[in-house]
């Protein structure tokens, strides 16, 4: 009995070789086909899979009459490379038509170099707000883990790239190329403390200061090597103090990109008045002993200021009014950027402060001039064109493809249909093997059941 | 434009500061201030406060005064509490001129306040005549300038060359002489008229100096 | 042969037979189960699934299905072993014996009559067949025929092979692709690498062999030398010899590294040193001197390297601190005494300790310093001490207006001739002056304004000068209109030489007016014949110190330099400055020893001498040259670049851990200095890594450490500005 159900397992396995091979291979008697990819090949670089597939859609396009369609069904957000095919089966006449079963949230990030020579990377997140954590990871490892909120925005001394936001499982990434700054400050104040001080902040920082200060009226030191302002040379103007400036001549450089910044004293120059974002009115006090506190910009004398319109407010103190100062107040103006600060002697920060009182001031002064100067424009990602790419994945898929459809029932039924037997079908055709072992081991033991039967 | 406006808008002059400290006689040379903020006005147009002003080195006023001028007779030993308000000035970016009156190589001053000195902020080295400290107003060739002291041979009747610095980051930290410019600069400012060559421009250069490096 | 024995013998057999039976059975099952699992793993396998590992509840489930079947089995051969009894057993004999052409049944015969009759007694049939004779030769030579055990191995091999190699076949099989599948983990993972051995169990040796590192600290310290054995990093104090030492050829090359903030100022050409390594028994050694700051030993050898750190520390110079006296002090009279008493501490061990005095005497311009030591100590490599002295303040000799300066200074036993020492704060006693003591109501006069009247009588005598070089070639008319002028000038100098001269006789600020001889005041001055002179009524000034008194002393000469200049001015007013000349040296003279003498030092006001700011603006003559500023230089950018090197080290540890290590190793004595924090964070990574274990965390928490990743406010203005 033994050896006849062997032979008849090895019979079985025959037949089932038999008919597997006597069935047709391809899909191309199912006109709506709806290819459901793994995960992997999905996230797959080199999108082979997904593009040999999606050859074969265009080439079944082409010997078609009546326009095709291709559904399908996305588990995971596709690479790069697999939505670019996507997109270019989308432009040639297969409208593709897919079913989002991603799971993902929508997630773009954008990273912009801080201008100057501090290397720095402001990095903006817009997500869908979530309980699942934020994280922000670039090649070191994870810089950080938020809320997801619908902006979050960080300031990044050093990044290795590439930089990737992650929430869940969806995932962004941005190559961040800090371009070498190489433009300089102009410097126009009078002699005095404060312009010793920003002076030596800005050179500490980085940057480049050019500029002339009057000591006498036959006598100037001259910073650097100052030539007319221009903004080949220069990325931004400071003013530090009330003096007769070429209004001309520094409007007509904001206007062609430069940054200008009005610090103190310069908030009432009256030919300034016109581009300035501020308008300065009363001196206000500093707050004695707030210079060794956590809020030492609350000890500096500043002026108080009216906020033009179209103006922002950058940064604001806390007073003791109630209200907040604007300490910080920019505005575009043509293609540049005007600043204007209202602390009248920042260099009493780095002298009577605390002991990092120096390197905040320094900071300070670093993040004013990046706020108002520009960042050349560097040159884009390789595999970027008129469409977000990594940045924002799930948004490049939907701009290069459409918005997904509905599951249709019809085309999930037919999805389903897929049945249990005929995936075993397909298994065992990409498994040829299994079916000889089988039957090999049957036959091999009904013959030696047959030859040790007669030794009971 | 209302007169509040107005001297609101006045920049900060410059104060003349004379450093207080425990040990010695620091303010032994109290014309000095008065004839320095003389000459400052009469070749620049800094503006500058008509009286100087001494501050105690123990005390975190100094802070307050980036230029700070130190002198005496007697040997200098700085509290420990002076010794670091002094180092946290110095690394902040503070300029110290320190001056000897009492023209003595030997001398306790000289003696006690260099080993203070590099205590507090690095050992003294000689400052070269070329450094830009001898053009930053007046062009000095030959460095500083030599004292009547000097040459008639009071203390060590030395002719010292050079003046001694600690350098930080390339700019001057502590300024040291031994010259006794503070008996050359003790006189009234009202008798310049009577001198041929104004013995304090070095004074400027100082003050200049101080104020834009 | 007896009955009893043939039984025994027929039933042995049957023993065997039963276990047979059993076996058979049991092997079966075996195999019908083995072969079951097989098919199941195949089909799993076929519909893609995972397949089985040697996990918890599909063992528990196939074990207990092993059993189940193995149980049936057992069943099924009981049921079959009871039809096998003795007279099957015997018949199973007969059929073994192949001699007898027919079957004689002998045995079977008789064995079936013995049971017979154990079975009942009284079965005389039984009887009489058992005890046939005949019968029982026959049965015997059956047996002794037959090769009983012969034919038992014949039985059990054609019984049990095919099963047995059956389930030989199925384990080999189950048991290769359990090998195959699990690979590095699992049970049969485990066993392979036990068998084929696995280079990950081993202890990681390091590429050049393990080293020992010994440090021998310098003499003067007196210390037993350290042995360390293979570590990465090691402490030494400054001037210390540290000795590698390793097994195998030597290295090929060894470079020590300065790191650090200081060694990044260095080209870089200094800041390397190749060190030669000697060869040492059957190893090598190499040895190099510790310095004040981290240093790093590179060694290579065969295309590996390897690194030690060390982190070279100073000799630090003791800690003195003054107990006694605690606070600064004036003295009303220079008589008593003071216990001095000071602590000292070193790191190492303190070598000598003193007690510094400096006592400053004079006044003005003339000061004398002299320095004084006592309590000096020495010490025994003492870690801590203490030294005590009295300061006789008679015994130094002071006077009234000196100063002693007192400190205590240690040094430690660091042999280099200008070593530091160690000092404590520095207290100060002063021997008041009779009168400062005694005048704290009265307020000090300031400094008079001689110095004032120095210059202008510089000046001149200066104008004098070169008015009597030019007399030759003026005429008389001009000659006396300027030497009247300069008259005019002497003359109002010497009264305000007088009003200083007066003032402090007589107290009295109102100068020269109009006094005379005679008129009541007593001026202490009396004039004679035109000049004044000291009455001798005021040999007793107002201040009274001592025999000279010092009103006298000032006084003395500025009365010269008046009489002096009186003379000079009528001179002048003459229009002979050649015999004015002498008279206003004379002047000049005696008002420079008056300023000598007058400076004094008062702890007091300074005079008050505003500027009119508007009056002297822009009035000098002379203007400055426009000049350069030189450039600042930029602050190297520390942060950033520890952080690239953290990320590179983070990306190392994947690939090549030992140079991962070595990275952070430098990393962190470079960190030491000026960011411990971020150091200890470092270490904490290497640690990580030492134990094999995920440092991940480690990574994130170092580069938080550093600073760089700060939220800002998402505002519309797209730059933010963190906080």
């Amino acid at each position: 009995m033994l050896e006849r159900g062997l032979r008849t397992v090895a019979l079985l396995g025959l037949a089932a070789a038999m008919y597997l091979a006597s069935r047709p291979v391809g899909a191309l008697d199912r006109p709506a086909s709806t290819p459901r990819w793994t995960a992997n090949d999905l996230a797959d670089s080199t999108a082979m899979v997904l593009t040999t597939a999606l050859m074969r859609e265009i080439v079944a396009a082409g010997s078609d009459t009546q326009p095709r369609r291709v559904n399908v069904e996305l588990t995971a957000v596709p690479s790069p490379r697999a939505r670019a095919a996507l997109g270019a089966v989308h432009g040639a006449d297969v409208s593709v038509g897919w079913i989002d079963r991603t799971a993902a949230t929508g997630l773009a990030v954008s990273a912009t170099a801080v201008a100057g020579p501090s290397g720095a990377v402001d990095v903006r997140v817009a997500g869908i707000p979530s309980s699942l954590p934020l994280v922000l990871r670039d090649a070191g490892g994870t810089l950080d883990s938020v809320q997801t909120t619908s902006v979050t925005a960080w300031r990044l001394a050093s990044v290795s790239p590439p930089l990737r936001a992650s929430i869940g499982a969806s995932e962004a990434s941005v190559v961040t190329r800090v371009p070498a700054f190489t433009r300089r400050v102009m410097l126009m104040a009078l002699p005095g403390w404060e312009a010793k001080f920003v002076a030596a902040a800005l050179e500490e920082a980085g940057w480049h200061v050019d500029g002339s200060v009057r000591v006498s009226p036959h006598t100037t030191v001259t910073l650097g090597a100052p030539v007319r302002l221009d903004t080949a040379r220069y990325g931004v103007v400071v003013l530090l103090d009330s003096m007769s400036v070429d209004a001309t001549a520094i409007r007509r450089f904001v206007q062609q990109g430069g940054g200008l910044v009005l610090s103190g004293d310069a908030l009432r120059i009256p030919a300034l008045a016109p581009i300035s974002p501020a308008r300065a009115t009363t001196i206000r006090g500093a707050v004695a002993g707030a210079l060794l506190t956590d809020s030492p910009q609350r000890g500096l004398e500043a002026w108080e200021v009216v906020v033009r319109r179209g103006a922002l407010v950058v940064r604001s103190d806390d007073s003791d009014h109630g209200h907040a100062e604007p300490a910080l107040v920019a505005a575009r103006l043509g293609a540049g950027r005007v600043v204007a600060s209202a602390y009248r002697n920042s260099w009493r920060w780095r002298m009577e402060g605390t002991d990092d009182g120096a390197a905040e001031h320094r900071a300070w002064w670093g993040n004013v001039l990046a706020l108002a100067a520009g960042v050349p424009a560097a040159a884009r990602d390789s595999l970027a064109d008129a469409y977000p790419g990594n940045a924002a994945p799930y948004a490049d898929l939907v701009a290069r493809v459409g918005s997904p459809v509905s599951a249709d029932p019809a085309t999930v039924r037919a999805a389903s249909a897929l049945s249990a037997f005929e995936q075993l079908q397909d298994r065992l055709r990409a498994a040829p093997g299994l079916l000889f072992i089988v039957i090999a081991l049957s036959l091999l033991g009904e013959w030696a059941s047959r030859r040790l039967r007669g030794n009971r | 434009m209302s007169d509040s406006m107005k001297d609101a808008v006045a920049v900060e002059p410059f104060v003349f500061a004379t450093a207080q400290y425990e040990s010695g006689d620091w303010d032994s040379a109290p014309m000095l201030p008065a004839n320095v903020i003389d000459s400052v006005a009469r070749y620049t147009s800094l503006p500058v406060r008509p009286q100087g002003v001494s501050v105690p080195l123990s005390s975190e006023a100094v802070f307050a005064y980036p230029l700070l001028f130190l002198t005496g007779h007697l040997p200098v030993r700085f509290t420990t509490r002076e010794a670091d308000v002094l180092r946290r000035y110095l690394v902040r970016g503070g300029l110290l001129f320190v001056d000897d009156h009492n023209h003595d190589v030997d001398g306790a001053f000289h003696k006690t306040v260099r080993e203070e000195i590099r205590r507090v902020a690095g050992p003294l080295v000689p400052l070269p005549n070329t450094h830009e400290l001898y053009r930053s107003f007046f062009v000095f060739e030959n460095g500083p300038p030599t004292t009547s002291h000097e040459m008639n041979g009071w203390g060590d009747n030395l002719v010292h060359e050079q003046l001694d610095a600690v350098l930080r980051n390339g700019r001057i930290s502590v300024l040291y002489s031994s010259k006794d410019y503070s008996s050359e600069w003790s006189f009234h400012p009202d008798n310049k008229r009577f001198l041929s060559v104004d013995n304090t421009k070095f004074a400027v250069n100082l003050v200049v100096y101080a104020l834009t490096r | 042969m007896n009955d009893t024995r043939l039984l025994s013998r027929v039933a042995g057999v049957r023993r065997a037979l039963t276990r047979l039976v059993y076996a058979r059975a049991m092997l079966v099952a075996g195999s019908v189960a083995l072969s079951a699992w097989l098919v199941v793993d195949g089909v799993r396998l076929a519909r893609g699934s995972a397949p089985f590992t040697g996990g918890g509840s599909v063992g528990v489930v196939a074990g207990s299905a092993l059993l189940a079947v193995l149980l049936a089995a057992w069943l099924r051969a009981r049921r079959r072993t009871r039809d096998i009894n003795d007279v099957r057993t015997a018949l199973w004999i007969e059929e073994r014996d192949t001699d007898a052409r027919p079957a004689s049944f002998a045995l079977v015969t008789l064995v079936e009559a013995l049971v017979a009759r154990r079975a009942f007694a009284a079965d005389l049939s039984a009887r009489a067949i058992a005890e046939s004779p005949l019968l029982q030769a026959s049965a015997s030579a059956v047996l002794a025929r037959t090769d009983v055990p012969g034919a038992l191995r014949r039985s059990a091999k054609n019984q049990l092979l095919g099963p047995a190699l059956f389930v030989a076949g199925a384990l080999s099989v189950l048991v290769v692709g359990a090998l195959v599948r699990s690979g590095p983990s699992g049970i049969a993972g485990s066993v392979s690498r036990a068998v084929t051995g696995d280079s990950a169990m081993a202890a990681p040796i390091p590429p050049l062999g393990a080293w020992q590192v010994r440090i021998d600290a310098p003499a003067y310290m007196r210390r037993a030398p350290q042995q360390f054995g293979d570590v990465q990093n090691v402490g030494a104090v400054s001037g210390s010899t540290v000795q590698l030492r390793g097994t195998g050829p030597i290295p090929e090359q060894v470079t020590a590294r300065l790191v650090g903030d200081a060694a990044d100022t260095l080209a870089a050409a200094r800041r390397e040193r190749v060190l030669v390594p000697t060869a040492s028994g059957d190893g090598w050694q190499v040895r190099t001197i510790a310095t004040d700051g981290p240093v790093t030993i590179q060694l290579s050898r065969g295309g590996r390297a390897r690194l030690l750190v060390i982190e070279g520390r100073a000799d630090s110079i003791p800690a003195v601190s003054l107990l006694q006296p605690a606070r600064d002090s004036v003295f009303r009279a220079p008589e008593g005494s003071l216990a001095l008493v000071a602590s000292v501490r070193d790191d190492i061990g303190l070598a000598t300790a003193r007690f510094e005095l400096i006592v400053s005497s004079g006044e003005g311009e003339r000061f004398t310093a002299r320095t004084v030591a006592m309590g000096a100590r020495r010490f025994a490599d003492d870690r801590a001490g203490t030294i005590r002295a009295t300061m006789d303040i008679a015994a130094l000799e002071l006077v009234a207006g000196d100063i002693v300066h007192l400190r205590a200074i240690a040094r430690d036993a660091h042999p280099a001739s200008n070593r530091e020492y160690g000092s404590s704060e520095t207290r100060s006693f002063r021997i008041a002056r009779v009168a400062e003591y005694d005048s704290v109501a009265v307020e000090p006069a300031p400094p008079p304004e001689v110095d004032k009247s120095l210059l202008s009588q510089r000046m001149l005598l200066m104008l004098t000068e070169k008015l009597e070089k030019q007399r030759p070639s003026l005429e008389r008319k001009t000659l006396m209109s300027e030497s009247i002028k300069i008259a005019r000038d002497q003359a109002r100098l010497r009264q305000a030489v007088g009003a200083i001269v007066f003032q402090r006789l007589s107290g009295d600020v109102s100068g020269e007016h109009a006094h005379s001889v005679g008129d009541g005041h007593d001026h202490g001055v009396e004039q004679q014949q035109g000049k004044l002179a000291l009455s001798g009524s005021n040999a007793g000034g107002v201040l009274e110190e001592g025999d000279d008194s010092p009103v006298i002393a000032i006084n003395q000469p500025l009365l010269e330099a008046y009489n002096a200049m009186w003379d000079a001015g009528r001179e002048l007013e003459q229009g002979s400055p050649t015999s004015a000349i002498p008279h206003m040296r004379l002047a000049l003279a005696a008002i420079e020893r008056a300023r000598s003498a007058e400076r004094l030092y008062l702890r007091g006001r300074p005079p008050t001498v505003i500027i009119d700011i508007a009056k002297v603006r822009l009035a000098g003559k002379d203007s400055g040259t426009t000049n350069t500023r030189r450039e600042r230089d930029a602050l190297p950018p520390r942060e950033a670049r520890r952080a690239a090197r953290l990320v590179v080290a983070a990306q190392l540890v994947t690939g090549d851990v030992s140079a991962a290590r070595d990275t952070l190793a430098v990393l962190r004595v470079e960190a030491l200095g000026d960011s411990p924090a971020f150091a200890a964070a470092v270490g904490a990574v290497l640690d990580a890594l030492g134990r094999n274990g995920d440092a991940t965390e480690a990574f994130v928490r170092a580069r938080r450490v550093l600073g760089g990743v700060v939220r800002t406010d998402a505002s519309a203005w797209s730059r933010g500005v963190p906080r």
